[in-house]
């Protein structure tokens, strides 16, 4: 299974919440796979240092993500920001969450993992599926 | 050849068998928070403690995860969300 990481995840993941651990687990010992698109990296980034997590402890949280090779960095290139664009204008979605489904789009994702309901037009599209809890 | 110096310090062992590793020996072995050590009894009243340098990645996170402190995150996701929407607004606007 191939997972496109929303903010969402990665929260539910520094809140140790058990659902978030299983997935790291099955990728970590199975075939998964995980992406994390840089706006993702970013807000997490942000959320976490304004709740008063060290620099030290979200640079080692990263860190440790991105040494295994089962989980890919994603860059803002321009393959994704011309998906992005035709998203924005086909959807009217929020320029966000066109990176993070044109991420899972370009990457062959099989699931989003995301909290958030937004993406429901999209799931209905057929464009992504959304797994949440 | 050149003789590499070698570091040899005193630790005190604290409450529970702790020790600390001094911060020179943690910077020139590039010994961080959730690396693992294997500890080794030797013969003589020797311990030898070495950096296990082949741990999966993700069993690294899983361990700093176990041992990072509860931060309280409630809340967070839905600001990630209001604020997204706030620059989509504004973008439409």
């Amino acid at each position: 299974m191939k997972y496109c990481s929303d903010t969402w995840f990665l929260i539910k993941l520094y809140e140790k919440e058990e659902k978030a651990i299983e997935i790291i687990k099955e990728i970590r010992f199975g075939k998964g796979r995980l992406i994390i698109p840089a706006v993702v990296y970013t807000e997490t980034g942000r959320k976490l240092m304004k709740r008063g997590v060290s620099l030290k402890d979200i640079n080692a949280f990263f860190e440790n993500l991105f040494n295994s090779n089962k989980i890919e960095f994603i860059v803002i290139d321009k393959s994704i920001s011309d998906e992005v664009i035709k998203l924005c204008n086909s959807f009217n979605i929020a320029i966000m969450d066109s990176f993070i489904a044109a991420s899972y789009k370009l990457f062959d994702c099989d699931f989003l993992l995301s909290g958030d309901s937004d993406y429901d037009l999209l799931v209905k599209h057929k464009y992504l599926k959304r797994k949440s809890w | 050849m050149q003789l590499q110096k070698l570091i040899k310090k005193e630790v005190e062992v604290v409450d529970k068998g702790q020790i600390t590793l001094p911060k020179q020996l943690r910077e020139k072995l590039h010994i961080k928070k959730t690396d693992i050590l294997i500890l080794e009894e030797l013969p003589g009243n020797k311990i030898v403690l070495t950096k296990k340098e082949d741990i999966d990645p993700l069993d690294k996170l899983l361990e700093f995860i176990k041992t990072m402190p509860k931060i309280d995150l409630s809340g967070a996701w839905e600001e990630v969300k209001t604020e997204r929407k706030k620059d989509w607004r504004e973008d439409e606007d």
